[in-house]
């Protein structure tokens, strides 16, 4: 029985026989030059400047959320955009598709009155009530 | 089935969920409007008052006969059950938050908000019989409670609880989805009733490791939901890290849907590869024995940790972190019997668990208020100045160590009974043995509340009073101790259990 499982040893060690060949391969045919240019991560782009390694800022990430619930919900939308005519004509779930669509962009939207109403959709944010807030505060 | 049901009959048997959702989208609009810091307690109102409705229609579904709706969600009195199990604690859960006095004001919205999302996704996560429902009700549960547990930004435990809990989670779903992915490439269908055959096939041709790879990948999911040795590193950090109401939540909402979500997919999945029906007995394949032999490891191994590590535990959060692991080795004691006895034992534990956990962290929750701390330190000289809470405490502490005649002595009765009877006599004598040794930290707490004397205690000059709080912790007491209760949770467990296995 384990013989069926050659073509995974199979997939496997080309897997790692494709990567360890092409920097073999790489290496023994492109010329090698170690003046500064080519030894810039990015020959031919922006100049680096300093180390990735540093402490992104935190709207960044809002942004990326929010983005992502745009995302997701166009992804969703398309095929029921797609078939909703046809839907629509068909007699018994017509209306149940319409709504079930608008019921799903609501509730997406509720999301972006929510980033909206706590302030993330502005690039400089500002603490509605009392800032900065205390932890230990007694309420 | 789904096909012979129209829309709005299906929609009929959803009703709980979509009376959940509103209530949800409500909380969230009136946080918007600016209600969640000035007036926490209209929140609050609202949230219960849209669970007591979802409450209400799952008792009035409590009778209807089982249905599979929208192709995916099964209506079962196993899920519903265990609906009704995670709203209940999620209502208790937001009736401790509101008398959380340690919390700042902000974000109660948000709270409540995430604590009800949260329901969602364990209603379905009990209430499927399909893996891709199982991964999203798993998924909207877990990414709830990573919110709730960083829900106080400023917080530096409570921002590293989070981040703990977000990585070992989003590690253990991805390991969970691994399985269910391999699962289904073997299989061809995500349903687990369709699978239960394919597995079945898989096995008789020689083929166990492809069927015990994704099994394992699964368990591991599982596991660290329900904080099994050895994916139980992040429990005690985020119980110590995370508000108590929170740490309650997780320790009893969020595992009862996970063993509920376990037994359901171990019944439907495997029930062909494990013969199990609610007859038969388990004929001896090398499958099957490995199989129960691996769970009862696990569940042998959580048990000594849990119990071994609470010993010497200084903080109440850390202290019933640990303890709730062991409790969590004891459930899977039942689900590693691989039975109708054993499942049956396992779900009926976990309503006992959650009466006397809930009561636990209640507890520590009702003198952090009056002490101002939540070491067990705290509590020196409470006792008699505050008798009920105290006598209540007793109780839970008593079922929790599993003395008669609470209903935590029952639970283990059972639960131990159907270990032995079951092929694992070693496992029964392990627990009873375990709980002497978590009599050593139970007590410890009572000591602490009522031997010790007075001058030790530091109470807060003014520390406010929690009436409604109390209330609960009697009502939860008065619960665990009128063992008579106990036949009908059976019952329930019971019912749940036969309509998976019949299924």
């Amino acid at each position: 029985m384990y013989f069926d499982y050659a073509n995974v040893l199979v997939f496997l060690l080309a897997g790692m026989a494709f990567v360890v060949i092409n920097l073999v391969l790489g290496a023994l045919i492109r010329p090698t030059r170690r003046d500064r240019a080519g030894l810039e991560p990015y020959e031919c782009g922006e100049d680096v400047i300093g180390s990735a390694w540093f402490r992104f800022d935190i709207r960044y990430y809002t942004v990326a959320m929010v983005y992502l619930v745009f995302a997701v919900e166009v992804a969703f939308l398309f095929p029921w955009a797609r078939v909703l005519k046809e839907a629509l004509r068909a007699e018994d779930i017509g209306g149940v598709a319409l709504l079930e669509g608008l019921l799903f962009i609501a509730i997406l939207l509720l999301g972006l009155a929510y980033v909206w109403v706590k302030g993330d959709l502005s690039w400089v944010r500002s603490f509605r009530r009392g800032t900065p807030r205390g932890h230990d505060k007694e309420v | 089935m789904a096909d012979a049901l129209s829309y709005l009959d299906a929609l009929k048997y959803i009703l709980p969920e979509v009376a959940l959702t509103i209530g949800l989208c409500a909380v969230l609009i009136w946080d918007l409007l600016g209600g969640g810091a000035d007036r926490p307690r209209e929140g609050a109102w609202l949230s219960l008052g849209f669970l007591g409705l979802t409450c209400l229609l799952l008792i009035q579904r409590l009778g209807w006969q089982e249905a599979t709706v929208f192709g995916m969600v099964r209506v079962d009195p196993l899920a519903t059950v265990f609906k009704l199990f995670i709203a209940t604690a999620v209502g208790l859960v937001i009736a401790f938050d509101l008398a959380d006095r340690r919390q700042p004001a902000e974000g109660k919205g948000e709270t409540w908000f995430l604590l009800l999302t949260a329901a969602l996704g364990g209603f379905f996560l009990v209430g499927t019989g399909n893996l891709i429902l199982l991964y999203l009700g798993l998924e909207t549960l877990g990414l709830s409670s990573y919110a709730l547990a960083g829900i106080h930004k400023r917080d530096r435990a409570g921002a590293e609880a989070s981040l703990k809990y977000v990585v070992y989670g989003a590690l253990a779903s991805g390991v969970l989805l691994f399985g269910a992915s391999l699962l289904y490439g073997m299989s061809g269908t995500l349903e687990m009733r369709e699978m239960a055959r394919f597995l079945v096939f898989a096995v008789d041709e020689g083929r166990s490791a492809q069927v015990l790879l994704p099994t394992l990948l699964i368990l591991v999911g599982f596991g660290f939901k329900l904080s099994l040795f050895p994916f139980q590193w992040w429990a005690p950090d985020v119980y110590q890290g995370v508000s108590t109401p929170i740490a309650a939540f997780l320790a009893v909402a969020s595992k009862g849907a996970a063993l509920a979500a376990l037994v359901r997919l171990i019944a439907v999945a495997y029930s062909g590869l494990l013969r199990l029906g609610p007859d038969t007995f388990l004929p001896e394949t090398d499958f099957t024995r490995g199989f129960v032999l691996l769970l009862a490891l696990m569940s042998a191994a959580t048990m000594l940790f849990g119990n071994l590590a609470a010993l010497r535990q200084e903080n109440l959060k850390r202290l019933l972190a640990y303890s709730s692991i062991g409790h969590a080795g004891y459930m899977l004691m039942g689900v590693a019997v691989l039975g109708e006895a054993g499942f049956r034992a396992a779900l009926a534990y976990s309503f006992v668990y959650y009466l006397m956990t809930l009561g636990a962290f209640g507890m520590v929750l009702y003198f952090a208020n009056q002490s101002g701390s939540e070491d067990i330190r705290g509590l020196h000289g409470m006792g008699p100045r505050h008798p009920l809470a105290a006598t209540a405490t007793i109780v839970f502490l008593a079922s929790l160590t599993g003395l008669p005649p609470t209903a935590g002595f029952f639970g283990k009765w059972y639960l131990m009974v159907a270990a032995w009877e079951g092929g694992l006599p070693w496992l029964a004598l392990l627990t009873a043995l375990m709980s002497v040794v978590s009599l050593f930290y139970y007590f410890r707490i009572a000591r602490a509340l009522f031997l010790r004397p007075e001058e030790e205690a530091t109470p807060l000059p003014d520390a406010p009073r929690t009436p409604v709080l109390g209330g609960i912790l009697a009502v939860l007491a008065a619960g665990t101790l009128v063992f008579l209760w106990f036949e009908p949770l059976l019952a329930a467990a019971s019912v749940g259990v036969e309509a998976v296995l019949h299924w």
